[in-house]
């Protein structure tokens, strides 16, 4: 199982990389990243509804969250690479494929879609389309060492939803608590839901952390969904600190009602 | 002593043609579906995985002694929950445990249910391991499936572990608490 953050971002999740902290929605700081080529231009899709038009939303590779953070921090020439590779993804067959799903979505949909959520009874090649987004951007990003050291990322999946907080749990590691309405931000407030937890460096003493969507890129079922059998599925024999404490128990004896022959 | 009217086997490869029509499901209930189409097309492939036999997997067919009919399908393997700090706990996860549509609900002539049965067989084959099985069961139940969850409670599987799903309970068979005054 490999947990990724989700491989498609708006422009909001762009400019905020570049500038924590301030109007994500505001104009300026999204054409500087434009104009010194420090974040691509996205994948415009164009919704369909029968032979009509009905609607355009522009999504982009998440390595623009790269890149701006890169610009943020005076890396200009790395900035500018990591943008190239995010266009050079996004002019690829995978995205190709996802657009394509996309146009026949609705518009709600689709915004689901770059929020990070799977729309109710979407169609298994959206789940698979956005997988192969997903693996080859961790392929680029696996191959680029700097980018690595740049932002530190908590990705798992969420055990337990409390009042207050949810708890994160890395796939064979340790588990994390995050506060739930970081959780709920990100559309993953519950058990099962796959998150990230970016720690993106400010300075020695501050950071911003930002809960995101993650993608499991092996799971090769089609659906996302969980199945109870087979060996699979690592949320089958995963356990929170409540199990451990129950489990810690002693465990009564079976009970065996009728008895029983058994041939081999 | 007359034998009983049920025969209880070890299940292998040369199976899998009887597991192919299993019918256990009412095709408007999904979770019961899944159920069926896991013993009907991964079951015996789950039993034999080469990599697996370090996990002891059983597969356990519950026949009518009579006619040979199959009435009852289970499965259980041995795993390890891994805690947070490296514990370990050993366990058996109760695979799979379902009664064919035409005898669920039924009883053999001397009084047991066919679902007491099979159960029994599964713990019965749990207890009888060697190497030792640890006496800790559990099993993944969906969360509508009430009769399931009857059952397992009826055979032990009383405690609530955290869902591995929304849709789905973990039950396991009940703990002494570690922390009870023993006076």
């Amino acid at each position: 199982m490999t947990i990724a953050e989700w491989p498609v971002v708006n422009r909001r999740r762009v400019v905020h990389a570049y500038k924590p902290g301030e109007p994500s929605t505001s104009e300026g700081p999204f054409r500087t990243l434009r104009g010194h080529k420090w974040a691509s231009s996205g994948v415009r899709v164009t919704r369909r509804s029968g032979r009509r038009m009905a609607g355009q939303m522009t999504l982009f590779s998440s390595l623009n969250v790269e890149s701006a953070r890169l610009a943020r921090l005076g890396n200009s020439a790395e900035a500018a690479r990591v943008a190239c590779a995010a266009e050079e993804l996004e002019a690829g067959p995978e995205f190709a494929e996802l657009r394509h799903i996309m146009s026949y979505l609705s518009g709600y949909d689709a915004q689901q879609v770059v929020d990070g959520v799977m729309p109710e009874d979407a169609p298994a090649e959206l789940a698979e389309a956005l997988k192969a987004v997903a693996r080859r951007t961790e392929q680029w990003r696996t191959s680029e060492l700097t980018l690595t050291t740049l932002a530190e990322v908590i990705t798992g999946r969420i055990a337990e939803v409390h009042k207050g907080y949810v708890v994160l749990v890395r796939v064979g590691g340790p588990a994390t608590m995050v506060p739930r309405w970081m959780a709920v931000a990100a559309q993953r407030d519950t058990v099962g839901s796959l998150l990230a937890l970016v720690m993106d460096k400010l300075d020695d003493g501050r950071a911003v952390v930002e809960a995101v969507p993650a993608i499991d890129v092996d799971d090769h079922t089609g659906t996302g969904r969980f199945s109870p059998f087979g060996r699979g599925d690592p949320r089958i024999l995963s356990i929170t600190e409540a199990d451990e404490l129950l489990l810690a128990g002693e465990p009564q004896p079976l009970r065996i009602l009728v008895p029983v022959l058994i041939e081999e | 002593m007359s034998e009983p009217d049920w025969r209880i086997r070890s299940g292998g490869l040369a199976d899998r043609g009887l597991l192919s029509s299993f019918d256990c499901a009412n095709p408007a209930v999904e979770f019961e579906v899944e159920v069926e189409r896991f013993i009907r097309t991964q079951l015996i492939d789950w039993a034999s995985a080469p990599g697996a036999a370090g996990d002891d997997p059983r597969l356990l067919l519950a026949l009518v002694r009579a006619t040979g009919e199959l009435f009852g399908v289970a499965a259980h393997e041995r795993v390890i929950f891994q805690g947070s700090d490296g514990n370990q706990f050993n366990a058996t996860k109760l695979e799979v445990a379902a009664i064919a549509r035409a005898w669920q609900g039924c009883c053999f002539r001397t009084g047991e249910r066919t679902s007491d049965v099979l159960m029994s067989a599964v713990m019965a084959d749990v207890s009888a391991r060697v190497p030792p099985r640890d006496s800790r069961v559990f099993g993944i139940v969906h969360k509508d499936n009430q009769r399931s969850i009857a059952l397992c409670r009826r055979y032990g599987l009383m405690e609530e572990m955290s869902s591995p799903d929304l849709n789905y309970l973990r039950l396991v068979t009940a703990h002494r608490s570690p922390f009870r005054d023993h006076n």
